[in-house]
Formats: C-alpha cells, sequence, structure tokens
C-alpha cells in the first residue's frame, strides 16, 4: 500500500506499550529519584544518617546500571534498521528510547553526586 | 516499491457532483442562538481563546490597580486586605484561568489542522472543558466584585488558608473553583493525547510530527499526572475547612508543609505545562519566518520529553527556606539545574534554525525574538534562585517577582503573541495588521523590561513582595514609579493587539498561507479541516510537494467526502500513522454546555453550603451527560468504507485499539496519579507524626478487610464474566448479562459501604486526627471511581436494553469496565494501606 509493506506491518502492532518503552529511562530516573528522596527522609526520620550515603551509592548504581543498558540496547537495535521507502532513515522511537534514557543518566548521575558533597540529615 | 507506486494520489478529480456539498452540510455550524451548540474545534478553540485573552485582560487590569498603588510610597489607593485579594486573584487567573487554558485552547484549535484531522476525536468533551471552564472561571472572578475572594496568595498555604485563619468563604470559592477548573483541563487533556496520537493524517509516522504536536503530547501528559496533586490538594484542604478532617493541623498529626508538598508537586511542572507548548509555537513559527526547517528536530523532541519528566524532581525548590534536611534541598537544586540544560539545548537549535535560514522581521518573528531575549535572562535567573544561598537572600523579595514574570511573560505570553499573529490567517478571514502589530511588539517589550527588570534591583534592595505599601524613606519609590510606567506602556500594547484581534478576526474561510510554510494547517480549509486527508512523507509537506494543496482541495486524497453520512475522520495506529478505522463523530448538541452548567453550579452551591441545590444541579449535569452519551455510537450504515485508493476501512472498533479505550485508560492514569498523590500524603504524614498511627491491636476489626476484599473479588470476576457473554452475545439468553452487571455492580458498592461501615464501628471518626482522616478518604478516593461505574454502567444497561450495546458496538460496557476494575484495584490497595500498613510498622 501506500505505506511501505514494514510500516503496515508494524502499524497492525504499534500500541501504547512502544511509548511506555520509549519512557523507561526517564521512569528509571523518576524511581531512582523518589527512592533516594523518600528513603532519606525515612532514614533520617528514625535517626539513620549512616546508611545514606549507602543507600544512596546503590540506588544510583542500580539506576546507571539499568540505563546504561537501554542506551546500549536501543543503539543497537537502531542500527540494525534497514532504510524505509519513505525515506526516514532511522527507527525514530528507538532512537528516542535510548537518546532519552541517556539524558536520564546524566541526571541521575548529578542527582546522585549530591550524596558525595553534602551531610545526611541535617 | 518505486517512486511512482508513491507518487499515485488516491482519488481521481473532478470528484463527483454534491461530494463537497454533502460534506459541507454535515460539519455546517448551527446559527443563531443554536450556535451556542456548536462542537467544531475551529468555532469552540477560538471561543476557548477569546475566553482566555478575557481573563488575561481581567488578571491584567488587577494588576494595573496593584501597579498604581505601588507606584508611590505610602499610598492609600487601596486597603491591605484588598490589596491582598487582587494579588491573590491576580496570580491565580493569570496561572489558572489565563495561561493553561489558553495553551490547552490552541492546541484545541491548532491540533487538527496541523495533524490532517476533522477533528479532535471527542468534540463534545471539548465544547464540555471549554464552558466548563468559561462559566467557571467567570463566577470565580465575580467573587471580587462581592469582596470574598481569597486573599491567601496564589498558593494558598494553611496554616493561614485553614478554617481558623481564613473563616470566610473566600478560600473555600478558590478550592472548589480551581479544584473544578482543574478536572476540566484534565478533560482537555485526554482530548488532546487521544487526538495527537490518533488521528493523525496517514503516514504522519510519530517522528515526522509537528513540534507543536510533541509538546501539546508532552503537556497533556504533564498534566495527567501533576493535575490531580493539586485536586487531592484542594480535596484535603477543603474537608478539613468543611468537615475539620485535620490533613494540615500538626496538633492532631497533621502538617501544613504536606499542602506545600502538593502544591508545588504540581506548581513546579505547571510552569513547564505552560512554557513546552510555547516552545512548540516557537518551533513552528521560526521555519516558515526563516523559509528553512527546524534545525534538529530529533534533539529538540528529545529535549522536550526530558524537560517535562525532570520537571517533576524540583517542586520541593520553592520549599527551600522552609527547614527540610540539606541533603534533600541538594537533590532539588540539582534537579533544577539539570532541567535547564536541555532548554539551553532548545534555544540553541532556534539560534541554529535563524542562522540556517534567511529571518523575515514580521510581526510573529519579533515576538519570538523578544521570547528568547527575555527567557534567557528569565532562565538565568532562575538559576540563581536554584542555588539554596542564594534563595535564602532573595526569598519573598521583589528579586523573585521579577524572576517570576519574566519566565512566565517572556516563556508564555510573548509566544502566544507571536502564535495570535502567526496563526490568525489560518482561521480568520483577515490577516491581522502588520503595522500595528510592530507598534504593539515595542510597547509590550520596552514596557515589560522597563517594568520588571528594575524589580530585580528592588529586590535586592530588600524590598518584600506582596506588600500593599512601603514607606518613602526606603527609598524604593523611584524604581516602583519606573516599573508602573513601564506595566503601562506594556498594557497600552496589548491592548492594541486586543483591538486589531476584534476589528480583524472573522470566523470563516480563511485567508490561507501568507507566510508559506510548510505544515498541514495551511492547507486550504473549511469547518472540516482540509477537504481530503494527505498522505503525509515529509516534516513540511507543503514545502516538499508544491501541488499538494492544490491537490488536497480537489479531494485527490482520503476521504473526499463524508463516506457514511455522518461526520467522520481516519483514525490511524499511534506510532506509524497507519490508517485503522474511520470513526464517526457526534453532531453539534445543547448537552455539553447544559452539563458544564451543571458541574459549575454544582460546585459553586456547595461553596455556600447549599448542598441541596448543589445536588440539583449536579443531577441535570448527569442527565445532560446521559443525554449526551445517548446519540454516541450510531449504528453505522455500512461496516466498512472505501476512503480512497481502494484503501477499506472498519467504521466501528472496539477494544484496545478503539479511541474510547485509549481515553479510559488515559483517565485512570490520572486515577492513579491521585491515588498515588494519595499514597505520598499518607505515609508522609505517617513520617511526620508516626504517633497517631494506631498499634496493630487497635486495627483488630481487620475481619471487615478479608470480607470487603472478598466482595471486591467477586465483583471483578462477575464483570469479567458479564464482558465475556457480552463477547458471545446469546441471543437466547438475555438476561445473564443484565443479571451480572447488576450483581456485580451491587458486590462492589456494598463492599465499599462495609468499608466505610467498619471504621465507624470501630469507633474511628475522620475528626479525630490524621491517621483517621485519611483512612476514610482512601473510601472516598474509591467512591470516585465507583460512582461513575455505577452512572455508566446502568447506563450501559438502557444500552443494552434498547439493543443499543452488543458484541460489536460495546464501549458503553467496555468504559465501565475499566472504571469498574480500576476501583478494584484501588479498593484492594486501600485494605493494604488501611490494614496492613499499621501491622507492618508497628
Ligand atoms: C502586565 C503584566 C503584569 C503585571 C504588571 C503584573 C504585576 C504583578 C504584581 C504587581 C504582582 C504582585 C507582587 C506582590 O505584591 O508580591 C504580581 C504577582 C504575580 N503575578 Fe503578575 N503581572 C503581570 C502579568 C502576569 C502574568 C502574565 C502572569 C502569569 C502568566 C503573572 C503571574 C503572577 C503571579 C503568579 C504572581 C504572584 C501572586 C502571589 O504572590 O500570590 N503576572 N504581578
Ligand atoms: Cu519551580
Amino acid at each position: 500500500m501506500w505505506f511501505g509493506n514494514e510500516a503496515m506491518m508494524k502499524g497492525e502492532t504499534d500500541t501504547i506499550f512502544d511509548f511506555v518503552s520509549v519512557l523507561a529511562g526517564p521512569l528509571i530516573w523518576f524511581a531512582h529519584f523518589f527512592l533516594v528522596y523518600g528513603a532519606q527522609s525515612v532514614l533520617c526520620t528514625f535517626d539513620r544518617a549512616a546508611a545514606v550515603p549507602w543507600m544512596i551509592f546503590v540506588a544510583t548504581v542500580l539506576a546507571l546500571g539499568s540505563v546504561a543498558w537501554l542506551v546500549i540496547d536501543g543503539v543497537r537495535r537502531s542500527d540494525r534498521l534497514i532504510p524505509r521507502p519513505d525515506g526516514e532513515h532511522q527507527d525514530f522511537m528507538a532512537y528516542l528510547k535510548y537518546a532519552i534514557a541517556f539524558a536520564s543518566g546524566i541526571s541521575i548521575v548529578w542527582v546522585g553526586a549530591t550524596a558525595a558533597v553534602l551531610p545526611s540529615c541535617n | 516499491m518505486t517512486n511512482t507506486d508513491l507518487l499515485k494520489l488516491p482519488n481521481s478529480a473532478p470528484r463527483p457532483a454534491g461530494e463537497l456539498e454533502a460534506l459541507e452540510r454535515i460539519w455546517s455550524t448551527p446559527t443563531g442562538f443554536r450556535r451556542l451548540t456548536a462542537i467544531n474545534n475551529n468555532i469552540i478553540g477560538v471561543y476557548y481563546i477569546a475566553t482566555a485573552l478575557a481573563f488575561f485582560v481581567f488578571a491584567g487590569v488587577l494588576a494595573a490597580i496593584m501597579r498604581a498603588q505601588l507606584a508611590v510610597p505610602d499610598n492609600t489607593l487601596v486597603s491591605p486586605d484588598v490589596y491582598n485579594q487582587l494579588m491573590t486573584m491576580h496570580g491565580t487567573v493569570m496561572m489558572f484561568l489565563f495561561a493553561v487554558p489558553a495553551v490547552e485552547a490552541a492546541g484545541v484549535l491548532l491540533l487538527p489542522q496541523m495533524l490532517g484531522a476533522r477533528d479532535l476525536p471527542f468534540p463534545r468533551l471539548s465544547a464540555y472543558a471549554f464552558w466548563a471552564y468559561a462559566i467557571g472561571g467567570t463566577i470565580f472572578c465575580s467573587s471580587l466584585l462581592f469582596g470574598l475572594s481569597p486573599a491567601g496568595g496564589w498558593f494558598m498555604y494553611p496554616p493561614l488558608t485553614s478554617s481558623s485563619f481564613s473563616s470566610g468563604i473566600g478560600a473555600d470559592f478558590w478550592l472548589l473553583g480551581i479544584g473544578f477548573i482543574e478536572i476540566s483541563a484534565i478533560a482537555g487533556a485526554i482530548e488532546i493525547i487521544v487526538g495527537v496520537l490518533r488521528t493523525r493524517a496517514p503516514g504522519m509516522t510519530i517522528g515526522k510530527m509537528p513540534v507543536f504536536a510533541w509538546t501539546m503530547l508532552i503537556f497533556a501528559g504533564m498534566v495527567i499526572f501533576a493535575f490531580p496533586a493539586i485536586i487531592l490538594a484542594t480535596l484535603l484542604l477543603e474537608l478539613e475547612r468543611a468537615f475539620g478532617w485535620p490533613f494540615f493541623i500538626s496538633d492532631r498529626g497533621g502538617d501544613p508543609l504536606l499542602w506545600q508538598h502538593l502544591f508545588w508537586f504540581f506548581g513546579h511542572p505547571e510552569v513547564y505545562v505552560i512554557f513546552l507548548p510555547a516552545a512548540g509555537m516557537v518551533s513552528m513559527i521560526l521555519p516558515s519566518m526563516t523559509q528553512s526547517p527546524l534545525v534538529a528536530y530529533n534533539i529538540i523532541v528529545v529535549a522536550l520529553i526530558a524537560t517535562g519528566f525532570f520537571s517533576f524532581g524540583l517542586w520541593v525548590h520553592h520549599m527551600f527556606t522552609t527547614g527540610l534536611p540539606n541533603l534533600s534541598l541538594g537533590f532539588f537544586s540539582a534537579a533544577s539545574m539539570a532541567v535547564s540544560l536541555p532548554s539551553g539545548v532548545q534555544v540553541f537549535a532556534w539560534i541554529a534554525t535563524i542562522a540556517n535560514g534567511k529571518l523575515r522581521f514580521h510581526t510573529p518573528a519579533l515576538f519570538v525574538l523578544g521570547f528568547l531575549f527575555i527567557f534567557t535572562l528569565g532562565g538565568l535567573t532562575g538559576v540563581m534562585v536554584a542555588m539554596v544561598p542564594f534563595d535564602w537572600q532573595a526569598h519573598d523579595t521583589y528579586f523573585v517577582v521579577a524572576h517570576l514574570h519574566y519566565v512566565l511573560i517572556g516563556g508564555m505570553v510573548f509566544p502566544l503573541f507571536a502564535a495570535i499573529y502567526y496563526w490568525t490567517p489560518a482561521f480568520s478571514r483577515k490577516a491581522l495588521d502588520e503595522r500595528l502589530g510592530k507598534i504593539a511588539f515595542w510597547l509590550m517589550f520596552i514596557g515589560f523590561n522597563l517594568a520588571f527588570f528594575i524589580m530585580h534591583l528592588t529586590g535586592l534592595w530588600g524590598m518584600p513582595r506582596r506588600v500593599y505599601t512601603y514607606k518613602s524613606e526606603m527609598g524604593w519609590g523611584l524604581p516602583n514609579l519606573v516599573s508602573t510606567i513601564g506595566a503601562y506602556i506594556f498594557a497600552a500594547g496589548v491592548a492594541i493587539v486586543l483591538f486589531d484581534l476584534i476589528r480583524k478576526f472573522r470566523i470563516g474561510y480563511p485567508r490561507g498561507n501568507v507566510w508559506s510554510a510548510g505544515t498541514l494547517e495551511w492547507l486550504p480549509n473549511g469547518n472540516y479541516s482540509a477537504r481530503s486527508v494527505p498522505i503525509i512523507r515529509h516534516h513540511n509537506p507543503l514545502w516538499s510537494d508544491p501541488a499538494l494543496s492544490r491537490h488536497v482541495e480537489e479531494g485527490r486524497y482520503y476521504l473526499p467526502g463524508t463516506a457514511t453520512g455522518y461526520r467522520e475522520t481516519i483514525v490511524t495506529s499511534p506510532v506509524e500513522a497507519v490508517p485503522q478505522y474511520v470513526m464517526i463523530m457526534p453532531q453539534p448538541s445543547w448537552a455539553p454546555m447544559i452539563a458544564a452548567a451543571g458541574t459549575a453550579a454544582f460546585f459553586i452551591l456547595l461553596t455556600f453550603k447549599l448542598v441541596g441545590l448543589a445536588l440539583f444541579a449536579g443531577a441535570i449535569a448527569v442527565i445532560a451527560m446521559i443525554r449526551w452519551g445517548w446519540d454516541l455510537e450510531p449504528k453505522p450504515p455500512f461496516a466498512e468504507v472505501d476512503i480512497g485508493g481502494g484503501l477499506r476501512l472498519p467504521t466501528y472498533m472496539s477494544g484496545p485499539r478503539s479511541h474510547s479505550w485509549w481515553a479510559v485508560s488515559i483517565l485512570l492514569l490520572a486515577a492513579a496519579a491521585l491515588y498515588l498523590s494519595y499514597v505520598f500524603s499518607y505515609l508522609y504524614l505517617w513520617t511526620v507524626a508516626p504517633g497517631v498511627w494506631p498499634s496493630a491491636a487497635d486495627v483488630s476489626y481487620g475481619s471487615f478487610a478479608a470480607l470487603c476484599a472478598a466482595l471486591f473479588i467477586v465483583a471483578s470476576v462477575g464483570m469479567l464474566l458479564a464482558s465475556h457473554t457480552l463477547r458471545i452475545a446469546h441471543r437466547s439468553r438475555q438476561w445473564i448479562f443484565p443479571v451480572l452487571v447488576i450483581g456485580s455492580l451491587a458486590a462492589l458498592s456494598v463492599g465499599l459501604v462495609l468499608e466505610v461501615y467498619g471504621h465507624w464501628s470501630a469507633g474511628l471518626r475522620p475528626t479525630i486526627n490524621s491517621f483517621a482522616a485519611l483512612t476514610y478518604t482512601a473510601s472516598l478516593l474509591q467512591g470516585m471511581l465507583v460512582a461513575p461505574a455505577l452512572v455508566i454502567g446502568v447506563y450501559s444497561l438502557a444500552r443494552y436494553a434498547r439493543g443499543d450495546l452488543d458484541s460489536n458496538r460495546r464501549a458503553a460496557f467496555d468504559v465501565t469496565h475499566l472504571l469498574f476494575q480500576a476501583a478494584v484495584v484501588e479498593g484492594l490497595f486501600n485494605q493494604l494501606l488501611v490494614y496492613g500498613f499499621p501491622h507492618v510498622v508497628r
């Protein structure tokens, strides 16, 4: 038809989940942010200041690891694409996925790094 | 596939006689008095923007009075109480009744044309959102005339706004009025998301979508997640004021800071909610003005999404001075600075676009340049206040007033005025006057900088914000006089634009593509948008195919007439924009307007504690909504239609691919966000006052929890069975379906009632402490899903009885079903939280 067979086939299957997967990076960022902030308030409420830097460190490493995987996977995927008849040279969604994951990674480092410079609970 | 294949047009010309006339007839706007029933996006969109501008003028007049008061020291033009009302109303009206609705209105007006759709997917919903906003907003503003306005500042911090300090009804007016307008904003956001994702022209893949559509998509997503927080906050504060449920009262386990968290969780993204669509407008205007494509489209999209997301991590930066631990502040400070990066990326892409082409200095271009200048300055002062130590200095001084207006007026008002000049010829028979436009721009630009630049200094010299006057010894007289003069020059500029709009703007066959722009809203169009729906292969289709306008107008693309005899548009897949089905759309109707008036009256009457009358108004609203739904989903005359070029599409769709399924899913996301804000509040108050949480022994009435949970699960299974029976459609045993539906609805309601009864019989009263109040709030929130599920459930049964609900046409039931299962899930969570949590923590 008018859109190329490949697009036609993808159009049959594209769903809301395509969008969720694009948002995986920011969602991890969000989870990290809330975890770090929430766990810190709770730990401080119960006088566990010493645990705060560790908690932040672990959360940050985990978040960064998952984001890094998203980026690597996304780059690999968008490399494998065949040029499409309408001239769009890459899978935009795959591109979005890793570019946004990358941006989220930067922000995770930024937020996590504050733990290294500031006192935990006062 | 070969190139010639791609270039072939779906339809031949000339088109059969009468085709265009039929299309025009079915899309025609009602005339005379019945014009109020119009639902077309080009009519509702224009009303919507006009209303937003009227509120802008109203709030501007309030600002002018304030500026007159502040022009000289020791002035007595207005009393302190009136000043507080003016200031609160100015802030509130600008933020809630002007800025957000104005961009939402721009979306309603521009998106269908820009995406190649005939209209937004739920035209009656846009009409409802508009009327709710217009009626509710007008009543809200009129409170000032009666001296009933709230005076607690636009962010309404308790305890100042609690009943002990603000006993009048001003604060209730704010809470109910704003809560209500936010609900209408969410309705509009659902409409926009489904419109952007599902009604793009065939071939307009997500990567070829205009940047404005991206920004509106992100805007709407942010509204869905951020606005529930403020809805919850207003609900809690109103419950406290009206019934004494102590959420913000510290001696009963509440905390005023909870309000600040909820408010700013919404309030900070709100700034980006306003700013992103404005940036999207700029990204549309610049390519036309320079006649060269936007540089770095891909990166801009990434930057937009990143900004939208990261802005949710910023709320606490408004609370730097409230004594939170340093580290928490550090997180937020870091995130605040991180969010300025994507904004910076965008600014560079715009500058590169200007450098790439040749900028034509028409009025829209001037406003865009003004925006770039002002917004960059506002961003710089923003980074300054994002640094915690500096904020301690500048907090609550005029420095903040200056910063806020640089960001808001620079980031939103200038782009909006650029957009008004730019898009008027796409919708009005005449364009606006260029010469007047330039004069207006210079007045606004100079006036604005005069008024607000100097406020940075006034602030650094120590003048606090929110004061109604100051002593002449302070030496703030001259800078304030300059600010006032600047404000009046700015106002003169605005007045010129409005004058020209009133003189020139006429809805009708639009003037057309005066800027040689490249996107679809510049196709020749009428009420039905473009005559036929083109196939899109480029970002700027009008540039890459000079014959496109002619072919579209000749009806040589898809759907050149009406295929079913109803209003209709093509629904495409969300990523690749492959046509999936033809959606039949509703006709004009009184119902949305009456429903909106009823809802507005409901909220206003509640403010005055006229509960009986309020319920009556609410009933009218519900009846009108049922009437509105009643003639949706008519039986399509054909199961499939040919939209051109041999492409045959079904005329109906149910299940996860249908637009109604999408709309309800998005609504449920908003409900989930509301619930999450609630869980946040619950946990937050627990960390503040763990003492009022009962010990495990006190919540031993857990057998009620088990019973409720069991009922919810039974109800859920019953509804699944009902869904199944509808699919297999026993013609012989037609009673099974209604019996299952009624049984499930009953089980769900009984479960909810038992839940409340359980708390009550155990002696728990919502007024005793925050734990009790939160416990009852859980049931209240669940009730907010159960009630609509009941209404729509009964309505589906009525449709079933009429023979309008079957295995194919089942949207009404599917809507009920989704709401229903969400209510079940929420109910189960509630049991865990209310009974389980105290067990875990003690
Ligand atoms: C002609 C343009 C405007 C002028 C002269 C103006 C003037 C003022 C003045 C005098 C105040 C009170 C400051 C104080 O006493 O602390 C104020 C506050 C405020 N303005 Fe404006 N304003 C203008 C436009 C806007 C716009 C377009 C927006 C938003 C889109 C806006 C949003 C606000 C907000 C949120 C506040 C804070 C209210 C509060 O403290 O509760 N203003 N403005
Ligand atoms: Cu902010």
